[in-house]
């Protein structure tokens, strides 16, 4: 290995590394297996680039060419697809591995980075599911959008912003794709950040205590963090084999879907909606989001971070853990149990 | 070389290796096995451009040539497309007759993915269903049932409630079905002709009595109507230049009157019935001229559902001149026809009388086996009495009361009154027959009934008695009284339109209390008397009366 | 044991974990490699229809440049040559002596044949046919020597269509 090789690699993490860092419960691997579905999500995208016109009459058509026509095009679209899914989960279960252990502690700044980039995340999503510009895309963005109306003051404006106008069109579109591919810059830049302040805050957190042996991270490490990333990349690969990327017919203005939901990760708040629209679109949202930018900040309990559900931390986790199967429960209802007109229907 | 280290994190990593390498072999291998041919053939790519749109295909690809694949034993060969006469097909392309998905080159997706089957690829005699699209809509070789779909079309007269781009002034009810054929696909367009109610199920189309294969010609019609013609520029279509072509309803060798024949040309025998000619989808107008006086007639013509709230019937344009020749075309003519009691011969027995007028007029709302599901009652504004199984009802129904309606009718429903028809020789036959072969016991044989008087005590506040329609009656009768809550289709016959003016201005107080005390049998209206206080009933009385805008006691 | 040299079990763990990673990667990248050089397998190769057999004058060389060929007539036989020069890929034009190409100044004779000029070849020629009283030609398949075919006296029935 060449000296400027080394270099780099010792530069993206200290020389040594704790062996509590590197046991699998300390971390799950979650945040190597999110840079990995980013890194795959950066390299198909770009292959989808190279044949897809983001214009509303031939939209469609080239998504269909891309599947069906280009060898392993169909598999480039499904990687694509699944990685995306894959980084909302992993980004949430990451999210939550560092809040029941308590790691943000003294980590307050990288915390907020971690959610601006799951909320970059989420909305890189939301502009990538209108591309196909088919029926559930189409009417899965128009309800989205709706949904970000609901919000006070800045909600019709938001609904704005992400239609491009009062109207769901080819605006729409061309603004889906400028900002779904123009958010990569963002992202990588805060991914960078968020993982040089990983290093800057002396790599994971750990209880204090801890007298281990030390390790050096090469290999060590660089091994772990590899074979996490070729998991990711073998489990992607595999599950590209058996699920396709979905494709309905062509998006009709005419035609709304009965039901037309919200892409999956937003059917929550779409089933809370539908109780109320005050409290389930603006007051649970905006609770929700206050609680995790401010945790850090209000959680005043004594023990140090990287213990798993610390018990002067219970009622956090309780509160935490509570918040996240409300929301899975409310998505699951919302994705399985809503049929025509919203009704409730049986999944099974 | 770090052998202090935990020693699981070598296996997993030479592991996770190893497993990536086979899981990518193993991937590229069933990529490479579903399609084993695209990668050194030459993808066929072919551009074409109507109407200004650039149309790409890979059609061709599978189908060299316009061929189409057979897989005969294994062994494919290809047909070749036949000689389509003056079209190039090198310039048509294949989509823009087939439909279909011409970027697409796989078995499903290309052909049109299931759904609202817009795109679903047409073959064989489905074609015809593409020509209109081009062609001036008019009797074309080999697109001959879409041109009869264009005959039915006018002549069951879908174009008075639905609106088709040069078909004239007119039909504005129904949806527009200008650019159908972008949307959905030949079955769909079928589907939806001959069951209308299926999606929606409140809809108010009628289920025209057409065989499935005059429902597809319609079809092949409508599926020609698309979003972007190529047929005329946008221009043209704009300043409504593309007409559609006339076509004469009014049957060939015969001499009719200029009054029947605007039954004819006005489309109402479309869904009325005039004598032998039954459009099976509204009342007869043999007799109207008889049973409905000219005022009505008139005031009917002018807006039908005033009359009858509720009645699908869309607004007919007529001219002053047309009208009157209409209408005194069908008083003349009732006027011609003899007194339906005296027709019957004397050698035909008592029973058989009263028979014989229950089926000519009786029959086709309340059913000839009385359960009032007639060929017409889906689309009458309100449910034909049940007379089968609802003895119950008839058993609180004073004899004066049957006669009256007989008679006089039933204002704001589609019951006329037959008393200057059928003398009361003949009526009385026919209720013997109704209590006889329907209702079950002796017409006699009365419920007795407490008498039902406003109560000296003050009535509720509006408020409360609001707030109690709200409880009671908006899940059927919905939050106007319009009898279209969130339930009523749950209900047949229908929850009661309240807004009604004309039904419930024949009704007293007590009628009316009487319905909401006791409830009608056959009916989904349930009996408020164990429920609601006699105060609160005759609250609702009056809430009645507000909404339907009759007197208020 | 020494760092600059390795014991032979360490040499060929190393170089099968790095085989093995290597032509994992190798082969996605393949994979993309394959999907990026896809444009380059569509060909809109067909006959087009160029003009109906009675529009075309008696012998002589007609320019078709929206096809990018022009027909040649002589003596009731008939070919279409090529109008892309050889060198870059320029239209000619069609000239007295021949084919005159206004990029780089190549000069080609009646039957294509290189006169002057950088272009390195003649120019080829199109597989041409004659169906329902039209001339095809087929924009694919390119040949370096005419391929001439007989004019049919008359087409049964179909001259009167254009």
């Amino acid at each position: 290995m060449s000296r400027a090789q080394r270099n780099f690699l010792d530069h993206l993490h200290s020389v040594s590394v704790s062996r509590h860092a590197l046991r699998p419960t300390t971390t799950w691997g979650l945040g190597i297996a999110c840079l990995s579905c980013l890194a795959i999500l950066f390299i198909t995208g770009f292959t989808l680039f190279l044949y897809y016109v983001p214009d509303q009459e031939v939209a469609y058509e080239r998504i269909l060419h891309i599947q069906t026509t280009l060898h392993f095009g169909g598999l480039i679209r499904n990687l694509h697809f699944l990685a995306a899914n894959a980084l909302v989960i992993l980004a949430v279960l990451h999210l939550s591995r560092v809040f029941f252990t308590g790691s943000y502690k003294g980590r307050i700044l990288n915390w907020q980075y971690g959610l601006l980039l799951l909320a970059l995340i989420l909305y890189a999503n939301f502009t990538g599911y209108l591309l196909p510009w088919d029926q559930i895309s189409y009417w899965a963005i128009k309800v989205g959008a709706s949904l970000a109306g609901y919000f006070p003051l800045i909600g019709p404006e938001i609904k704005t912003f992400l239609l491009g106008g009062e109207q769901i069109g080819s605006e729409t579109l061309l603004r889906s794709f400028a900002l779904h591919a123009g958010l990569i810059p963002l992202l990588l830049f805060l991914t960078g950040l968020h993982l040089w302040r990983v290093r800057k805050d002396g790599g994971l957190a750990a209880p204090e205590g801890l007298k281990e042996a030390k390790l050096p991270a090469d290999p060590w490490l660089f091994r772990a963090e590899a074979a996490v990333a070729l998991l990711t990349l073998s489990v992607m690969l595999l599950l590209s084999c058996y699920f396709d990327a979905p494709i309905y017919e062509r998006a009709d203005p005419f035609h709304p879907p009965n039901p037309a939901k919200a892409p999956w990760y937003f059917i929550g708040f779409q089933e809370l909606v539908s109780y109320s629209a005050l409290i389930g679109g603006v007051v649970i949202p905006v609770v929700c989001g206050l609680f995790l930018v401010l945790c850090p900040w209000l959680d005043r309990s004594k023990s140090c971070g990287g213990i798993w559900f610390s018990r002067d931390r219970l009622k956090w986790s309780l509160t935490f853990g509570i918040m996240l199967l409300a929301q899975l429960l409310l998505i699951a209802i919302g994705l399985w149990c809503r049929g025509k007109n919203w009704q409730w229907i049986n999944p099974f | 070389m770090g052998c202090s280290g935990p020693v699981w994190v070598n296996r997993f990593f030479y592991l996770m290796v190893a497993a990536c390498l086979a899981i990518t072999l193993y991937v590229l291998a069933v990529v490479w096995r579903e399609n084993p041919d695209h990668s050194t053939r030459v993808i066929a790519d072919i551009v074409v451009n109507l109407n200004g749109k650039k149309v790409r295909e890979h059609c061709t690809f599978c189908h060299p040539g316009g061929a189409l694949a057979i897989s005969v034993s294994g062994e494919t060969t290809r047909s070749l497309h036949p000689d389509i006469g003056p079209h190039l097909p090198e310039k048509l392309g294949c989509t823009a007759c087939h439909l279909g998905e011409g970027m697409a080159l796989d078995r499903k997706i290309s052909h049109g993915l299931p759904g609202l089957g817009a795109r679903k690829v047409l073959r064989g005699r489905d074609l015809q269903a593409s020509c209109f699209q081009c062609h001036k809509t008019a009797p074309l070789m080999g697109a001959e049932k879409a041109w009869q779909g264009y005959r039915l079309f006018i002549g069951k007269a879908c174009n008075t409630c639905h609106y088709v781009g040069g078909a004239g002034r007119g039909g504005r009810y129904g949806p527009d079905l200008s650019r159908i054929g972008s949307f959905l696909g030949l079955e769909q367009i079928q589907e939806a002709i001959r069951d209308p109610k299926k999606d929606p199920q409140n809809s108010i189309m009628p289920r025209f009595p057409l065989s499935k294969g005059q429902a597809r010609k319609i079809a092949f019609f409508l599926k020609s109507r698309i979003e972007n013609p190529y047929y005329a520029t946008p221009m043209q279509v704009q300043a409504g230049l593309i007409r559609l072509p006339e076509v004469s309803l009014v049957p060939k060798g015969r001499k009719l009157v200029e009054g029947e024949a605007l039954l004819y040309r006005k489309q109402c025998l479309s869904c009325h019935k005039f004598r032998e000619q039954d459009g099976r989808i509204a009342p007869d107008l043999s007799f109207i001229g008889q049973i409905r006086d000219p005022v009505y007639l008139h005031d009917f013509l002018e807006n039908p559902s005033k009359l009858i709230p509720g009645a699908i019937m869309p607004h007919i344009f007529l001219t002053d001149d047309e009208e009157h020749k209409l209408v005194s075309f069908l008083a003349q003519q009732a006027v011609a026809q003899p007194t339906i009691g005296g027709e019957a011969r004397e050698s035909v027995p008592e029973v058989q009388r009263g028979k014989q007028l229950y089926m000519r007029f009786c029959q086709s709302c309340h059913a000839a086996d009385g359960d009032g599901r007639g060929v017409l009652q889906p689309n009458l504004a309100n449910f034909p009495r049940a007379f089968t199984g609802n003895a119950d009802y008839f058993k609180r129904l004073s004899p004066e009361q049957m006669r009256r309606s007989i008679d006089q009718g039933i204002p704001g429903t589609s019951m006329p009154g037959y008393g200057k028809l059928v003398d009361p020789v003949a009526r009385d036959r026919v209720i013997a027959l109704i209590y006889q072969a329907f209702i079950g016991g002796a017409e006699s044989d009365k419920a007795a009934l407490d008498e039902l008087v406003l109560p000296d005590s003050p009535l509720p506040a509006a408020a409360r008695i609001d707030d109690l329609f709200n409880a009671r009656c908006r899940r059927c009768h919905g939050i106007a009284g319009t009898g279209v809550g969130p339930e009523a289709l749950r209900h047949k016959p229908m929850p009661r339109n309240l807004t009604n003016k004309r039904y419930f201005g024949r009704l007293s107080d007590q009628e009316i209390a009487r319905i909401l005390f006791d409830g009608v049998p056959g009916t989904a209206m349930p009996a408020f008397r164990d429920q609601l206080t006699s105060q609160e009933i005759w609250g609702l009385v009056g809430k009645i009366r507000t909404l339907s805008r009759t007197s208020i006691p | 044991m020494n760092e600059k040299k390795m014991s032979r079990r360490a040499w060929l763990r190393r170089s099968l974990l790095f085989g093995a990673l290597g032509s994992t990667f190798l082969l996605l990248g393949a994979v993309l490699l394959d999907v990026w050089r896809a444009a380059g397998r569509f060909s809109s190769a067909r006959w087009t229809g160029v003009i109906a057999l009675v529009d075309l004058p008696a012998d002589g060389t007609f320019p078709f440049p929206q096809q990018g060929v022009a027909l040649l007539r002589k003596s009731g036989r008939l070919a279409a040559i090529s109008l892309e020069c050889t060198h870059l890929g320029c239209l000619v034009n069609t000239v007295d002596q021949g084919f005159f190409c206004p990029c780089h100044g190549s000069e080609f004779g009646p039957m294509g044949e290189v006169y002057s000029g950088p272009a390195p070849r003649s120019l080829p020629w199109h597989a041409v046919r004659i169906s329902q009283g039209r001339i095809w030609i087929h924009s694919g398949k390119k040949q370096p020597a005419p391929l001439w075919i007989r004019i049919p006296v008359t087409e049964p029935g179909r001259e009167d269509r254009t």
